[in-house]
């Protein structure tokens, strides 16, 4: 039975929560042998971890000089850990590139990447990495991290079976983005949040709307705009407002140049649908 | 004797260090990790996007703070949500309470208690039914943890009959797992004392050990209406709560935040403090019962939700000033304060119940937990006694 190890750096625990919602946890966690996790019951104490051998390592939180878990020095701890397991998972925003708390210490980075650039530990570990984003990450993401195999990773090492999709796929919003019809304030069930209202999902990957969260639904099905929290330039500022550049969308559904963007937007927008612009009832 | 103890799952760890006198506590002092900057982060930004920023806090009560976030922004707009969006607000925090304390319970106290001797209990069953509460604020919320859908004017979702309907059925499906395990539908203690269930248990386990009573308090407690000193109440003013280096204060007295504050004046729970006064029992009645008062709040909310006002009304935030707001957080008062020139933050304080409980007094004026914990000798009783107040690390050190 394959040894799991969840490590905690610079956190909110959000993801350890998260975690917590997997459906069928209990017979998840019946595959691996927890030596720890920072909520649930496990065999061995923060003190007794370093130079413990794992399989996996799940590891949360921002990656920081100075910190100490469990009396050890973290960052000591955490390589004593990696290096002798099998796969390190990096689990939310802060593993992965820093995340929310290197707003407030530059110093902070994720496993593999600060921002968007490698680490010290990327030649050493990038080998065994399996990065999933998110803030937090999504349990079903979590579960497939640690147990997956034959990742298709991308090149910030996420697995594409996940984020090869941008969260745009799959929202029930989808209409009125392809016809062109904004929301212009929160608070309703008509309308994209991609024009006016701040929404990053066109260009952020991440499957929040192909399996959704508890089970029954999304920020963007609640009408609320992604922030974009599944990428390394999370969190960005002026998070409700869509950045225009002479009235059109800064930043373009991913992939999209410009030019196709405005040709078929222009089209959309020509034509009223009716059923598009009224209440839904 | 100086001694130093680590605890651990409390959202993060703690060091508690112990002075022992004669074999007995005499003192504490609670040292967690450093401060992670959320103030600092919120500097400088707009308005709008501390309503991302602060859920971050914490992962078990970030939504307290995005609710704590919405008020403050919504007093310094001067601002009045539609009282749809407060009851989808009410319904949305009383989740947060419901899984925190199903949590509280099955991940730190009972485990602590199989320590002591108490029967092993497995948590993934009420793991489960955390998991179904929190499916309740992603019905409106659209996610948990982590989501920013109360806003300053309102909520963004704007919900049908269809989600109201299943937010009850699934509210009704934790309410037959509560009374059927946890506690039973009780009027009176002496009710209690004749149902089933795992706080009853429990009650047996500490009577049987002459644990009851221990982690005295000093029957000073605060809530986000009202101030009670032995027995008698007066309206909360922020203003009086003042962070200190490693203490918070009301009007220079050390409070106690949390179930038992809210609930020790009413029903049962009035009961039980009365017999019990501020101790380790009260505290985890209070608590494990306030799961059932939640439950009925959010049916009752769901009831008088009225889909026909507005969710949400523009609230322009390019504004100057001062906002404030305190929300009753699964673990107690949580404060948020904010000032702002044009639209950009200039200043933002968080204060959570956690530094409230814990603060750090002096051998004369001790703190809630230093008072509490005062002449124990069995080092797993004064944990117990700590974990009582449902300690947040990553609260404390945001």
């Amino acid at each position: 039975m394959e040894k799991l190890i969840w490590l905690q750096g610079v956190t909110c625990n959000g993801n350890s929560h998260s975690f917590l919602n997997l459906e069928g946890l209990e017979n998840f966690l019946k595959k691996f042998e927890l030596l720890y996790h920072p909520l649930l019951p496990s065999k061995l104490s923060l003190p007794q971890l370093y130079n413990t051998q794992c399989d996996i390592l799940v590891i949360e939180g921002g990656v920081k000089k100075g910190l100490k878990r469990g009396g050890v020095e973290f960052v000591k701890l955490f390589l004593s850990l990696a290096k002798r397991a099998k796969r390190v998972v990096a689990v939310g925003s802060c593993a992965v590139y820093g995340g929310v708390f290197k707003e407030g210490d530059n110093s902070i980075t994720g496993v593999l990447f600060d921002k968007e650039e490698k680490t010290p530990f990327f030649k050493k570990l990038s080998g065994k990495v399996v990065n999933i984003p998110g803030c937090p990450a999504h349990p079903e993401w979590i579960a497939f991290g640690i147990e997956g195999k034959d990742f298709h990773l991308d090149e910030f090492y996420r697995p594409k079976e996940l984020f090869a999709y941008t969260v745009h796929s799959g929202c029930s919003k989808n209409e009125y983005f392809e016809w062109k019809v904004d929301s212009k304030t929160f608070g309703e069930k008509e309308g994209c949040l991609f024009y006016e209202l701040g929404c990053q999902a066109p260009y952020t990957r991440g499957s929040c709307n192909k399996m959704l969260w508890n089970g029954v639904s999304s920020k963007t099905r609640a009408g609320i705009p992604c922030i974009g929290c599944t990428e390394s330039s999370f969190p960005k500022r002026e998070l409700f407002k869509t950045k225009t550049y002479m009235g059109i969308p800064a930043n373009m559904p991913l992939g999209v140049p410009k030019r196709a963007y405005l040709t078929l937007s222009g089209v959309a927008k020509s034509f009223k649908i009716e059923r598009l612009s009224t209440k839904l009832f | 004797m100086v001694k130093v103890e680590l605890i651990e799952k409390v959202e993060g760890e703690a060091y508690l260090h112990y002075r022992y006198k004669k074999g007995k506590i005499r003192d504490v002092r609670v040292e967690f990790l450093p401060s992670r900057g959320i103030e600092k982060i919120l500097k400088g930004r707009v308005l709008s996007d501390a309503l991302v920023i602060t859920p971050r806090v914490c992962g078990i009560c970030g939504h307290s703070h995005l609710i704590a976030t919405s008020l403050a922004l919504e007093k310094l707009a001067n601002f009045t949500p539609s009282p749809k969006a407060n009851s989808i607000r009410t319904v949305t925090l009383s989740c947060e309470i419901i899984q925190n304390h199903l949590k509280w319970f099955y991940l730190t106290i009972l485990p602590l208690l199989n320590q002591l001797g108490f029967k092993e209990v497995s948590p993934f069953e009420a793991i489960n039914y955390a998991s179904k509460i929190q499916k309740v604020i992603a019905l409106f919320g659209g996610q948990y943890p982590h989501t920013s859908y109360s806003l300053a004017g309102g909520v963004a979702c704007d919900p049908s009959f269809l989600e109201l309907l299943k937010a009850k059925r699934l509210t009704l499906e934790v309410k037959e797992f509560f009374n059927a395990k946890l506690l039973e539908e009780i009027k009176s203690f002496k009710e209690f004392r004749s149902s089933k269930g795992l706080l009853k248990e429990t009650y047996l386990f500490l009577a049987k050990r002459k644990l009851l009573k221990v982690g005295k308090g000093k029957e000073s407690f605060l809530t986000s209406s009202k101030r009670f000193k032995k027995g008698k109440g007066e309206k909360t003013r922020i203003r009086f709560i003042q962070e200190e280096k490693d203490k918070v204060l009301y009007k220079g007295e050390f409070v106690e935040v949390g179930a038992l504050a809210r609930n020790f004046k009413k029903g049962v729970v009035r009961e039980v403090y009365r017999k019990f006064k501020d101790t380790l029992f009260s505290r985890i009645f209070a608590r494990v019962f306030e799961i059932g008062v939640m439950l009925e709040k959010i049916l009752k909310e769901l009831e008088t939700i009225d889909l026909s006002q507005n969710s949400y009304l523009p609230v322009n935030l390019n504004l100057s000033g001062y906002g404030e707001s305190i929300v009753e957080a699964p673990r107690g008062c949580l404060i948020h304060k904010v000032t702002a020139k044009n639209g950009i933050i200039t200043n933002y304080e968080i204060i959570t119940p956690t530094q409230l409980n814990l603060s750090n007094g002096t051998a004369s004026n001790p703190s809630i937990l230093q008072q509490a914990i005062l002449n124990l000798k069995d080092p797993l009783v004064a944990q117990l006694v700590f974990r009582s107040f449902d300690v947040c690390s990553v609260c404390s050190t945001h």
